[in-house]
């Protein structure tokens, strides 16, 4: 009698632990497919070309609205926090500005060099190994009697 | 073994790159003084020698690469550079090279296609 009821016990006792295991490996699994990393699938879109260019005429005007913003004729090299922070500034405000021309799939970079004018001869040269159909550069210099800048926009295609 | 090897295509290599400059910038400037005639003929060549370096390396990127030729005079310089990219795959190195009358700085941005 006694060992009947242990079995019951022990049937029904197994039923319970037999559903708590489901339920633990259900949970298990669950947890497993949150902690999966999510694959994301790139489709093909055929499309050889971009659909909007970008345009470098454009991208100079931006350029010069903002070396007309930050820079005069009596900006000087003496306080070189100042400095440090204004080509830091340019270049931030050179690539938000190309960015908000909104041109799709491209790549852009942004190089701002400030130096002081001492009597010294300098040489800054660029080129690039790309597609010639689809990016495209801008440059674009200032000078006064103290400090010279010197700003590049290049915009390469993702494709 | 195939991811390994997709690992070095998509990353772009540091070292290997500022080796490259480095070596290319000795071979033409050396140990020459600094004048204005030979600066034009010296960034020209060094332009070119480091693309043509890059191209042989084969791998998936476009480059970009600035070159800034200074007599030492004490003039102070300042470079910065912003960019909107891939972080992931998209790098950049920046190489200061120097001799007794020239200063020279080497940058190569490498965007990765696809």
């Amino acid at each position: 009698m006694s060992t009947a009821r242990r079995s019951m016990y022990g049937k029904s006792s197994n039923k319970k632990s037999k559903q708590t295991d489901l339920e633990e490996l259900g949970n298990e699994t669950e947890a497993r497919m949150a902690r999966a990393p999510i694959i994301e699938m790139w489709e093909n879109t055929y499309r050889m070309e971009p659909q909007k260019k970008f345009k470098p005429y454009l991208a100079e005007k931006e350029i010069e609205n903002i070396f007309d913003k930050n820079l005069n004729d009596d900006l000087k090299y003496d306080e070189i926090e100042n400095i440090k922070s204004l080509s830091q500034k340019i270049s931030s405000e050179i690539k938000e500005s190309v960015k908000n021309l909104d041109i799709p799939r491209y790549k852009i970079v942004v190089q701002t060099f400030i130096g002081q004018i001492k009597g010294q001869s300098l040489q800054i040269g660029s080129r690039f190994l790309w597609n010639a159909n689809t990016d495209n550069y801008v440059s674009k210099q200032f000078r006064n009697d103290y400090i010279y800048v010197t700003s590049m926009v290049f915009a390469t295609y993702l494709e | 073994m195939d991811e390994m090897l997709e690992d070095e295509e998509l990353m772009f290599n540091n070292e290997v790159i500022s080796k490259l400059a480095n070596e290319s910038v000795s071979n033409i400037i050396g140990e020459k003084m600094y004048t204005e005639k030979d600066s034009k003929i010296w960034m020209n060549k060094i332009v070119e020698s480091v693309l043509t370096s890059l191209q042989t390396l084969n791998k998936p990127f476009k480059y970009i690469v600035t070159v800034l030729l200074e007599q030492k005079n004490g003039a102070g310089l300042y470079a910065s550079s912003d960019c909107r990219w891939d972080a992931s795959t998209d790098g950049f190195c920046c190489v200061n090279w120097n001799n007794e009358t020239t200063h020279a700085v080497i940058t190569i941005f490498g965007l990765h296609i696809q």
